[in-house]
């Protein structure tokens, strides 16, 4: 309890600094290192936080449904990492689903097909394949998956792939990252294979592109909380709550500044 | 010369509209071909002789071997014994990537949106208040949506994430909308010059 006052007194103390030097955001950048300071002090310090449990998503939910479809129709799954290559956050975050997916996959023994643009990304993707395969004991399903990197150009990146996907016919299909103007393409063909399609993407501009394609989308933030939520232990649950937190304190920011700038 | 080749490697390219031929199979290996030598040699040129050899050979900056070893550590990958070395560059990558990545993530998509969020109504026309209103709206909304934590049983909860939900498909149809109208005046655009060519020929 004492933390957590001396946690809002400090960022009472924040705001007011902020709201007194009118729109300097000094004060702004000394919530951001509060929050980031908070977060990982309740990562690793804190005590427990009891009862602390997070709303579905229904995209992550969704992902064993389309494994155990492609699983009962005798068909590969294809994952698709996005063309923003492997150091960015939401590659990281597909990556984190690809291990979830792999895990899945080799529960079933259902093979994986992945193409990648970009070498890097091809390498993290097969470490997370490996180790989800690892982790569910059925190392020797990675002779059947084919991982490999097709070509770093957008649209023979997309053209490579619609003829992979005639080719292979998969059960389900995967996009994971940031996608550009070669979304619609692939999805609307991923589509008339009849696969059922899993989206995650933070591209703001590719979001209705992809809900009018995909079974279930991941938009934006919930691409990131995915690669937490499939971690599904006490340090990822905390990330998000501390991270819910932050925008609630945003929202509250926000509704005291156009008051005070306002009166 | 060169005019006479490039038509007819184009034409070679079109002829795979009548089906998959000879002619077609060459032009495109002949790219792949051109495509792959020329990657290389810039890769080589760039990545290796630029970055790494001049300043280690030619300036003396002997810290490069650190890069380079890190780089050179990826040819591990293609040992079973030794493929374990393979991730230490990859993990170097992506700390460093993301790192640096979120930095001018935080000063462009969060610090500038904030304070550009909260402005002041006088001087504003009824209008313009109005339109504000419906963005904070839209905005406050939309962040409440992406709060996980919260479980959404109770009715208001549900009400103000539904909000949300509507101003973000809102916001998504009509950029669905927009691109289509693009597609559509660019068809329109080509179907002219189409039909101006014609006339021009008759």
């Amino acid at each position: 309890m004492k933390i957590g006052k001396a946690a809002s007194i400090l960022f009472l103390l924040l705001i007011s600094f902020e709201l007194k030097g009118a729109s300097s955001g000094a004060g702004l950048e000394g919530m951001l290192y509060f929050f980031a300071f908070l977060i990982l002090f309740i990562l690793f310090r804190s005590p427990k936080i009891p009862s602390l449990k997070t709303r579905e998503i229904a995209g992550i939910k969704a992902l064993e449904e389309a494994i155990g479809r492609s699983t009962e129709m005798g068909k590969p799954i294809l994952f698709i990492s996005g063309t923003k290559p492997v150091p960015s956050v939401s590659a990281v975050a597909g990556m984190n689903v690809l291990g979830r997916i792999a895990k899945l996959a080799a529960r079933y023994g259902t093979p994986i097909v992945s193409p990648h643009n970009n070498s890097i990304t091809m390498m993290a993707a097969t470490e997370e394949i490996k180790e989800g395969l690892r982790s569910s004991n059925n190392e020797e399903l990675l002779q059947d998956c084919s991982i490999f990197y097709l070509t770093d150009s957008l649209f023979p990146y997309a053209a490579g792939i619609n003829a992979l996907t005639s080719k292979v016919r998969p059960g389900a299909i995967f996009y994971m990252g940031t996608f550009y103007a070669e979304s619609l393409i692939l999805t609307e063909h991923g589509q008339n294979t009849g696969a059922i399609q899993i989206a995650g993407t933070d591209s703001v501009a590719q979001i209705p592109f992809f809900i009018t394609t995909c079974d279930y989308l991941l938009m934006g933030e919930e691409l990131f909380a995915a690669s937490a939520y499939i971690q599904n232990d006490e340090a990822s649950l905390r990330s998000i709550f501390m991270l819910d937190l932050a925008k609630a304190a945003t929202i509250a920011y926000i509704l005291i500044k156009i008051f005070v700038v306002n009166l | 010369m060169v005019e006479i080749i490039t038509l007819i490697l184009m034409l070679f390219v079109l002829s795979f509209l009548m089906g998959d031929n000879p002619f077609f199979k060459f032009t495109e290996r002949l790219i792949v071909g051109i495509s792959a030598g020329y990657g290389f040699l810039k890769l080589f040129d760039d990545g290796f002789i630029k970055k790494f050899w001049i300043p280690l050979v030619q300036e003396g900056q002997y810290w490069v071997i650190i890069p380079g070893l890190l780089g050179m550590m990826f040819f591990f990958t293609f040992s079973k014994k030794w493929n374990f070395l393979a991730k230490y560059p990859l993990a170097f990558l992506l700390g460093t990537g993301v790192g640096l990545e979120i930095g001018p993530r935080i000063e462009t998509s969060i610090l500038r949106q904030i304070n550009a969020t909260a402005v002041n109504f006088s001087g504003m026309s009824a209008g313009q208040v109005i339109n504000y209103i419906i963005i904070l709206v839209a905005l406050l909304t939309t962040m409440y949506y992406f709060l996980f934590v919260l479980r959404r049983d109770r009715p208001a909860e549900k009400l103000i994430a539904n909000i949300g939900i509507f101003f973000m498909m809102l916001g998504f149809g009509a950029s669905f909308g927009y691109t289509i109208m693009g597609r559509i005046s660019l068809l329109i655009e080509v179907i002219n010059i189409f039909f101006e060519k014609i006339t021009s020929i008759f």
